[in-house]
C-alpha cells in the first residue's frame, strides 16, 4: 500500500498545498481587514460582501471538493484511459482503493487543521472575543489577542479534551462514510455500465439514492433516540462506521469480481 | 519448449456483441507472435483479457501456470492502444510510478531507452506529441523484465523514423525467457520479427501457425497473406 499512497500523494500534493495557501490567504484577508464579526451581515459593503463569499466558498468548498475527489479517483481507475495503468499494477484492489482514500483523508485532515487554526486566529483577533459571534460559540473574558487565543486552545484541548477526543474520530467516520458512498456508488455504476462513457447524471442520481437510503435507515434505527452529550453520538457513529466498512468491502469486491480481470 | 501462455475457449461479450468467440491458442517461451486482424476483430479485447483489465465471459487463460490475476499482472507488461499515463506526469514521474509498482522494472534501462528514443525526461506528458507518448510508453513497458509483453498497435500513428526505433526496441528486448504478442494491422513493418502469426476476425481465430511455415505453405509474405485473408472481409 506504501506505493499506492506515495503515488497518490505525488498526484495530489500540489493541489493540497495550493488549497492550504488559498485557505490561509482568504483567512488572513478576513483577519487583517478586521471584518470577521461582520461577515455575512445583512448591511455589508461590497468588500464585505465579496469577502463573505470568498470565505464561504473556501470553508465550504474545499472540504466538499476534497470529498468529491474520490469520484475523480474512481473515474481514473474505471472510466478513463488511465485505467490501463491502474488496473494492470499487481496490487489487490483493497490496497489500490484504500491507499488512495487514505491520502484523500489525510488531505482532508490537513485542510481541517489549517481551517481550525485560522478560525482560532479569527476568533481571537476580534476585540470583543467571541462575544461578537452573538454568544453562540463562546464568550471570552480574556484580554488581548494572545490571551484570547490561549483561552480558546485551553477550552478545546484542556477543559473539553474529552469531547474533543470524541469529536475528532466521529468527524473522520462521517468523512470516510461520505467517501465510501461516492466510491461504492461509482463502482457499482461502473460494474453495470462498464463500456459506456462516464454517466455523470445517472451517477449523481445513484449517489443521491445511496445517501437517501442511509439517512432513512439511520432515522429508522434511531427513531426516538435522544442526543444529550457528545458520548451519546457514539451508537450512530458506530453504525455509520460499520456501513462505511461494508461499502468499502463492497467497492473492493465489485472491483475484483466485475471490473478487474 | 513449454507454453508460457495457454488460452482455452475464451469468450467475451459486450452486451449482445461477441468480441471473442471460443478463442484457443498457446504461445511458447521466447516467441514473438503477430496478432493480426482488421479493426474490431477482437485483438484489443484479447489483449485486455490477457493483461487482466477485463474478465472473459467464459474460458481459461493461464500465464506461466497461473490464472490471470495479481500474480500474472506482475509478469505481464501491457502497452495499450491509448495513452494510460496521467497528463500531469513528467517522463520521470511515469518512471517513478513503474518503479513503485513493478518489482521487475529497470530504471537504468528505461533512462537508456528514453535517450535512445530521444525523449526528454523532464517533459510533461500533456506537452508530448502522439509519437512521443507512444515511445515513452514503449520505453516504460520494455524496461520491465516481464515474462509476457502485450503490445496493442505499437506502430499506430507514429512516423516512419519512430516506427523504426520502436521495432529496434522490440528486437533489443527479445529474450528467450519472455514472449511478445504484437497486435497490428501494419503487418508490413513488423512481419520480419514474427515467429508466429495469429489472424483473428470477428472474434474468431481464422489462421494461426509459425510465420515461416505460413510463408512457405502459401508462397507469399505474411503481409500478402494478410491482404488475401482479409481482402473480402474489410
Amino acid at each position: 500500500m506504501k506505493a499506492v499512497i506515495r503515488q497518490q500523494w505525488k498526484a495530489r500534493y500540489k493541489t493540497a498545498l495550493m488549497l492550504c495557501g488559498i485557505i490561509s490567504l482568504v483567512s488572513l484577508s478576513v483577519v487583517l481587514s478586521g471584518q470577521g464579526s461582520r461577515l455575512f451581515s445583512s448591511n455589508s459593503s461590497l468588500f464585505q460582501y465579496w469577502l463573505s463569499i470568498a470565505f464561504a466558498a473556501v470553508y465550504f468548498g474545499v472540504p466538499v471538493y476534497t470529498l468529491t475527489s474520490v469520484i475523480t479517483t474512481i473515474k481514473n481507475m474505471v472510466f478513463k484511459d488511465t485505467k490501463y495503468l491502474m488496473l494492470t499494477v499487481p496490487k489487490k484492489s483493497w490496497k489500490l482503493i484504500g491507499g488512495r482514500l487514505l491520502v484523500i483523508m489525510g488531505e482532508l485532515i490537513a485542510y481541517a487543521v489549517v481551517m481550525l487554526f485560522w478560525l482560532s486566529i479569527l476568533f481571537a483577533s476580534e476585540s470583543g472575543g467571541m462575544v461578537s459571534f452573538e454568544n453562540q460559540v463562546y464568550t471570552s473574558a480574556a484580554v488581548g489577542f494572545f490571551g484570547r487565543l490561549g483561552e480558546i486552545y485551553s477550552i478545546v484541548f484542556v477543559k473539553h479534551i474529552v469531547e474533543t477526543i470524541q469529536i475528532i474520530p466521529m468527524a473522520l467516520i462521517g468523512a470516510v462514510f461520505i467517501m465510501m458512498v461516492f466510491s461504492f456508488s461509482l463502482t457499482l455504476f461502473a460494474s453495470i455500465f462498464r463500456h459506456k462513457q462516464f454517466p455523470r447524471v445517472l451517477s449523481i442520481i445513484l449517489v443521491y439514492i445511496m445517501f437517501d437510503l442511509t439517512v432513512r435507515l439511520m432515522a429508522l434505527i434511531f427513531n426516538g433516540y435522544e442526543v444529550d452529550a457528545v458520548s451519546s453520538m457514539w451508537p450512530p457513529a458506530a453504525i455509520i462506521a460499520l456501513l462505511a466498512c461494508g461499502l468499502f468491502a463492497g467497492t473492493c469486491i465489485l472491483f475484483e469480481k466485475r471490473i478487474e480481470g | 519448449m513449454s507454453a508460457l501462455l495457454d488460452i482455452t475457449n475464451v469468450t467475451k461479450n459486450y452486451g449482445l456483441k461477441t468480441a471473442l468467440n471460443n478463442v484457443t491458442f498457446s504461445l511458447e517461451k521466447g516467441r514473438i507472435l503477430g496478432l493480426m486482424g482488421p479493426n474490431g476483430s477482437g485483438k484489443t479485447t484479447l489483449l485486455k483479457v490477457l493483461s487482466g483489465v477485463q474478465h472473459p465471459a467464459s474460458g481459461e487463460v493461464i500465464i506461466d501456470g497461473k490464472h490471470v490475476g495479481v500474480e500474472t499482472k506482475a509478469m505481464v507488461s501491457f502497452l495499450p492502444d491509448v495513452n494510460p499515463l496521467f497528463s500531469w506526469m513528467k517522463a520521470e514521474d511515469a518512471i517513478d510510478f513503474y518503479k513503485d509498482f513493478f518489482a521487475d522494472f529497470d530504471k537504468v534501462k528505461c533512462y537508456e531507452l528514453l535517450d535512445f528514443m530521444k525523449l526528454n525526461r523532464t517533459q510533461k506528458v500533456r506537452s508530448m506529441s502522439k509519437g512521443m507518448i507512444e515511445k515513452l510508453n514503449l520505453s516504460l513497458v520494455f524496461s520491465r523484465k516481464a515474462r509476457l509483453f502485450l503490445l496493442d498497435e505499437p506502430l499506430g500513428g507514429v512516423d516512419p523514423v519512430a516506427r523504426e526505433r520502436i521495432v529496434s526496441t522490440i528486437i533489443k528486448t527479445y529474450s528467450e525467457d519472455s514472449s511478445i504478442i504484437i497486435s497490428t494491422h501494419l503487418v508490413h513493418d513488423v512481419e520480419t520479427i514474427f515467429d508466429d502469426v495469429c489472424m483473428i476476425n470477428e472474434g474468431e481465430i481464422i489462421l494461426q501457425g509459425s510465420a515461416e511455415d505460413l510463408r512457405s505453405e502459401h508462397a507469399m509474405s505474411i503481409d500478402q497473406l494478410y491482404i488475401k485473408m482479409f481482402a473480402d472481409k474489410i
